[in-house]
């Protein structure tokens, strides 16, 4: 669906101007649509994840761990695939106002992609460099948006998740370093041209769902603030939209219709993105890993 | 890769002339294009694994087996992702003329998408509906084509695989029936559409190649004569298609580039095409089952 199709159908939670901001801007950050009991319950999960991370040395199928993890002081970089961790994430995915949120940025037919949660650390350590989302896991379409949600308020000081506006009308760049190595991140050169420097923080209270369409330039920097910040992250697009490529972080769930019905025909855009690795056959640690060249571990 | 971009590379093993007919048309045929070694290995190949069939009794990742099989008397409908049963089949994809027919037909850079050998048996067991082969695994452009080798020949009353010329330049159709279920055969009010008077099913003798693109329309009778006749099809695309859907009949070979290399940018074509059930859920027989609804489709006139 075009962004003009999806605008021709009611909005189901957000206001049609929020809907056209994020076709314009490329991104959006909404406060309290997520309830305190979804809020809680999500919370919950994730503290219960990093309790369990404690037995484990090595990153693995669930976690992403930092060299530092140990079991006294857990440092989960990532909770990976969290829908296939516990049923409440994956309720949380196919019935919830975030599922309501796709539907008014995808149109009325949802499919779900991937999801993931980010724990920001304190210090650099989760410095995520610019790069576009769509590259890496290319669709026939660029319907597929990322939603997140704070589990607690972000400021700018906790490295909140920043996005370049107007960058998703922009070219599709390159991720791969001159040696034809996946990089993740976009090269010096390319950064100048996509403007940094109008770089807008999404910062909220707890509970403030942000969205990103899978081409906006985005990143994130340090976390200057002495807690951990959470991201919980899930990709929907258009059920019209397929993916061409091996998923890097696969899910049981991955092109689940979660919303309406599943698409009769494929919607093609022929704007054409550079072909990324097979990760099937190359593996993917995490955008951590790949943009820190560290060594791929495979995901599942 | 466009049709001109393709035709501009020198021909490997067609004629210039049989790669024009063949965008033209979407389909060419020729025979003396498989050395006989190659047909040798291959038949020697096809009675091994119809012997070893005798040992299974029930369909599988191998065979596709029709119900009234038996150890005694063999009734293999299909095998299935050859490349991974026999090493011949996997050389003769990779190594043999074969792959360079593809590259005749694809262009320089060729990946391999799946394979099969169907056995069309006497009787009317194996009646294949019209259909079009990209609605069952679409990839991002038309290039592929499937290459098909009779390895016995195929005469005109042993049901010869029949296509509609020309019909690749028209509409895909939906190969569902009206409640949404998948039939892999176009329904018959789209079949009116299409000049069914102008099919032709080429015929030949062993080694026959029958060369058909993605988009044409194609379908086969039964078999009328009272030998089997094995066809084996094998797969090939641009190396710039991409499928978009988890093929349903992956095989350990698919994805790999077999000629050329990996162009950095995908080939996408945005003509419509219809979206198949998502074979990861629903599983996928052949196209035996799931034609098996309804009646012959109008494959017996």
């Amino acid at each position: 669906m075009t962004p003009e199709d999806i605008l021709s159908h009611d909005p189901v939670v957000l206001t049609q101007a929020q809907r056209e901001a994020y076709f314009e801007d490329g991104f959006l950050a909404v406060e309290g649509l997520v309830s305190a009991e979804w809020l809680d319950r999500l919370k919950a999960r994730s503290d219960e994840f990093i309790e369990r991370s404690r037995q484990f040395t090595e990153s693995n199928k669930e976690y992403d761990l930092s060299p530092y993890h140990t079991a006294e002081d857990p440092y989960v970089r990532r909770l990976r695939a969290p829908v296939d961790r516990h049923p409440d994430f994956w309720d949380f995915a196919r019935d919830s106002v975030f599922t309501e949120v796709a539907a008014d940025l995808v149109g009325p037919d949802v499919k779900f992609h991937s999801c993931k949660i980010n724990y920001k650390h304190p210090g650099g350590g989760e410095v995520v460099k610019w790069h576009q989302d769509i590259p890496a896991w290319p669709h026939t379409n660029f319907s597929p948006v990322t939603l997140g949600v704070y589990f607690h308020d972000v400021g700018d000081d906790e490295g909140p998740l920043a996005c370049i506006p107007g960058s998703h009308k922009g070219p599709l760049y390159s991720h791969f370093y001159p040696d034809r190595s996946w990089s993740g991140y976009l090269s010096k050169d390319a950064l100048q041209e996509a403007k940094p420097e109008n770089a807008v923080n999404l910062t909220g209270k707890a509970g403030t769902i942000i969205a990103i369409n899978c081409r906006t330039v985005h990143g994130s920097m340090e976390n200057r603030t002495g807690r951990v910040r959470p991201l919980l992250l899930y990709v929907y697009s258009s059920a019209d939209a397929f993916t061409w490529m091996p998923s890097p972080t696969p899910t049981s769930k991955s092109g689940e219709i979660v919303r309406g019905r599943a698409a009769q025909f494929v919607h093609m855009d022929p704007y054409a993105i550079e072909v990324p690795p097979n990760w099937d056959k190359e593996g993917y640690g995490s955008i951590f890993a790949s943009q820190r060249k560290e060594t791929l571990a495979k995901a599942s | 890769m466009t049709p001109e971009d393709i035709l501009k590379h020198a021909p490997r093993v067609l004629s210039q002339a049989q790669r024009e007919a063949y965008f033209e048309s979407g389909y060419v045929s020729g025979e003396g294009l498989i050395p006989k070694d190659w047909l040798e290995a291959l038949r020697t190949a096809s009675d091994e694994r119809i012997e070893a069939s005798r040992q299974v009794t029930d369909s599988g990742s191998e065979f596709d087996l029709a119900p009234d099989h038996t150890a005694a008397h063999p009734h293999v409908r299909r095998i299935k992702s050859p490349v991974d049963h026999h090493p011949v089949f996997r050389k003769f994809a990779v190594e043999s003329p074969f792959a360079d027919i593809a590259a005749d037909l694809v262009g320089p850079n060729v990946k391999f998408h799946s394979g099969k050998i169907n056995y069309k048996h006497p009787g009317g067991g194996e009646i294949v509906k019209w259909h079009q082969d990209i609605c069952f695994w679409p990839h991002t452009n038309y290039s592929p084509v499937t290459l098909g080798v009779y390895l016995d020949g195929c005469d005109e009353a042993m049901g010869p695989l029949t296509v509609i010329p020309e019909s690749h330049k028209g509409d895909l159709f939906e190969h569902y029936d009206d409640e949404g279920n998948w039939t892999g055969t176009v329904g018959a009010d789209d079949m009116a559409t299409v000049p069914l008077d102008r099919a032709t099913g080429p015929t030949g003798e062993k080694g026959a190649v029958l060369a058909l693109n993605c988009r044409t329309i194609h379908g086969s009778r039964h078999n009328a004569s009272d030998k089997v006749r094995p066809m084996l099809l094998y797969v090939y695309t641009s190396a710039d298609a991409y499928p978009w859907t988890i093929p349903p009949t992956n095989s350990t070979l698919s994805g790999e580039i077999l000629r050329g290399e990996q162009p950095r940018y995908p080939h996408i074509d945005p003509r419509p095409c219809p979206a198949p059930p998502d074979w990861t859920r629903t599983g996928y027989g052949s196209i035996f089952t799931s034609q098996e609804k309804g009646d012959d489709g109008g494959m017996m006139g």
